[in-house]
């Protein structure tokens, strides 16, 4: 299971990369929206989780362009900012949407929901 | 037209929103990095519990994680009490350059997200006026959030406070912004209603792409 994670907190996105890889998922991470471009153009995820207030680039519209190249990816939004608008947005792009900070046992819950599987196995 | 206390109400509420929202904000990004450090730090016990071998570097790095997050969020929270307290008085006699350094702790990430930093200039002596610090602040926090969201490239904002006998300046100069050929451009709605409420003034020298605000001293 290949897991993009994009958030401008280096520290927020790097240990949770670290804690996915314990548990045996194949975590990358990014801080920027030209690193995930990178790194998807490099390998094919299952599943990207971003933040959705990002500089220049935020959460909503990178989803946009990361579908245009990998149209099977599915999408998880993780955000400090928790206001009405914003999770109004979130539901209706059709994704999960999340607020920080939250625990590892529900992203990996949510991503068995967003794929559909009733099991996530790494 | 409303009344002037009315305006005064919408604009500081208005104002104290958007400042505890970003503040929230911050102090929820604080929170999750450590939320993440602290879990990793469970995984870490339970991989030990099974005989796997820790790493003190690596564990000794969680820990400074954990404490750079927690002075972090100290931080905001100092700034939001300080702000907070800003509404204590009506009017109090306060030296411009401490107000300015408070917006900009305020507006920092905010700034950040369009990839541009705030330089706050002090003058060695303080530069003390007698006003409304509430308002003060609200119409700096206005008139920057109208740099940041206007500049075209990335850059920095200096802020500068210079103080006089009877008026004190406030400079604010930064990269190019959209929209921005006047002080006009400033002066809608909110910002009108506080230049006034402060008998402050505000000029645009495009030139030097700076923004100057005049305050009476006051004293």
């Amino acid at each position: 299971m290949k897991i993009l994670l994009v958030d401008d907190e280096m520290e927020f996105v790097k240990t949770l990369a670290e804690r996915f890889d314990l548990r045996g998922f194949e975590a990358d991470w990014a801080t920027n929206s030209e690193d995930a471009f990178k790194h998807v153009d490099e390998k094919s995820y299952d599943v990207a989780i971003l933040d959705v207030k990002m500089p220049k680039i935020g959460g909503f519209e990178l989803k946009g362009r990361l579908k245009e190249k990998c149209p099977d990816m599915k999408f998880i939004f993780l955000t400090g900012h928790g206001s009405e608008d914003d999770y109004i947005t979130g539901c209706s792009e059709g994704e999960c949407y999340l607020l920080k900070p939250t625990s590892i046992e529900m992203l990996i819950e949510t991503i068995n929901e967003v794929l559909g599987s009733k099991e996530c196995m790494p | 037209m409303k009344p002037d206390c009315d305006r005064d109400e919408e604009t500081g509420l208005a104002f104290f929103g958007e400042v505890s929202a970003h503040a929230a904000h911050e102090i929820k990004n604080a929170l999750a990095i450590i939320n993440e450090n602290a879990g990793l730090l469970s995984d870490f016990t339970l991989m030990a519990e099974k005989g796997a071998p820790l790493t003190p570097e690596r564990i000794g790095k969680v820990a400074e994680n954990l404490m750079k997050q927690v002075k972090r969020a100290d931080a905001i929270v100092k700034n939001v009490g300080a702000f907070a307290h800003s509404a204590d008085a009506a009017e109090k006699t306060v030296d411009l350059n401490e107000i300015v350094k408070l917006v900009a702790a305020l507006s920092a990430r905010l700034a950040a997200r369009r990839s541009l930093t705030l330089a706050v200039s002090t003058e060695k002596a303080p530069v003390m006026l007698t006003t409304n610090a509430f308002l003060l602040e609200n119409l700096i926090w206005l008139c920057l959030d109208r740099l940041i969201a206007s500049a075209k490239a990335e850059g920095v904002i200096r802020l500068t406070a210079e103080g006089g006998d009877c008026q004190v300046l406030l400079r604010i100069s930064g990269p190019p912004c959209d929209g921005i050929a006047s002080a006009e451009s400033f002066c809608e709605g909110r910002v009108r209603h506080l230049l006034s409420a402060l008998s402050a003034e505000l000029f645009f020298d495009e030139k030097k792409r700076e923004l100057l605000l005049r305050l009476p001293a006051g004293r």
